[in-house]
């Protein structure tokens, strides 16, 4: 059996874990902008099955974290609003993968 | 928990959603329905029309139907080199049935054995590098459905080969319609002022 301090350091990713991220309709949000360029709030609210005022609000806090970024842009004459994930959401998300991988690939089966 | 995030089934899934509209299925219909019409009625000009009338069918109804109730996506780079794939597999494609038109047209003596296997051989190659780069296996199924009935052509009579078209659009269409309805009730318009504050 490992040693108390081993232990804690073997799961110390978890202590680093960014919340952001770790909340999981967020992290749901994330996995499907890191997959696409970019998209639209319509597409988003089909994939992941939320409310408006859910994917409203965690959208609100991605985009305060600085993840999200909104681009306005014409569709024709109409503005039409796309989210993407900037650099720091994609480095945030890549980063959450793989601290979450070391600590759980970590666990004895 | 990370683990059991499939990234590429995530991409697959949101690729894969624009299918469900039955569109695609309408369209194949409808060229099937256009070659039996071909062949009915010795025009090619019918085939141009009933294929103009899919076309614009599936532009028009992504465009306000599909769209609007699913939403809008730029896919990634690798998406968009299959996308890129796609249209490269289709302007070939275009411009070897311009040439077998044009030859067709200026009285080149095609047997009819030989126009039928290439046309065949060439949908069946067609529809399954689009199946494999769209993702969308349906296609596959069309693809082989359309090989068949040239094969037939072969074999049979007009009569037959007709009827053969005739029964392939009698299955995609009816498929693309029950698509496209359940797509509908699945995914309902979004309110404007929804939208406007999404927006």
């Amino acid at each position: 059996m490992p040693a108390p301090e081993a232990k804690g350091e073997a799961l110390q990713p978890l202590v680093e874990i960014d919340r952001i991220v770790h909340e999981p309709t967020r992290l749901m949000i994330l996995a499907h902008l890191y997959v696409v360029e970019s998209a639209d709030f319509v597409f988003l609210l089909r994939q992941t099955g939320l409310t408006w005022g859910n994917l409203s609000s965690h959208l609100s806090k991605l985009e305060s974290a600085g993840y999200v970024d909104i681009v306005k842009e014409f569709k024709g004459k109409k503005p039409h609003t796309m989210l993407r994930l900037t650099g720091k959401g994609r480095s945030a998300f890549q980063q959450y993968r793989q601290s979450m991988k070391q600590v759980l690939d970590g666990l004895p089966s | 928990m990370s683990q059991n995030i499939d990234l590429k089934q995530i991409e697959r899934k949101a690729y894969t959603s624009y299918f469900q509209d039955g569109f695609w299925d309408i369209f194949m219909g409808l060229l099937m329905l256009g070659m039996g019409i071909n062949i009915a009625f010795e025009s090619t000009i019918w085939y141009g029309v009933v294929l103009a009338i899919a076309v614009l069918i599936v532009t028009v109804g992504r465009k306000l139907i599909t769209e609007p109730r699913i939403g809008r996506v730029k896919f990634g780079p690798a998406r968009k080199v299959k996308q890129w794939a796609i249209i490269v597999v289709l302007t070939i494609s275009f411009l070897f049935g311009i040439g077998m038109f044009v030859a067709s047209y200026y009285g080149a003596d095609i047997p009819r054995e030989l126009m039928a296997t290439i046309a065949g051989v060439w949908f069946c190659i067609v529809f399954s590098l689009m199946a494999y780069f769209m993702d969308f296996s349906r296609l596959f199924v069309y693809g082989l459905l359309l090989s068949a009935s040239f094969a037939i052509a072969i074999a049979y009579s007009d009569t037959i080969t007709i009827i053969v078209f005739f029964a392939s659009a009698a299955i995609a269409l009816p498929i693309g319609l029950v698509m496209l309805t359940r797509f509908l009730r699945r995914y309902p318009r979004l309110p404007k002022e929804n939208i406007d504050a999404g927006s």
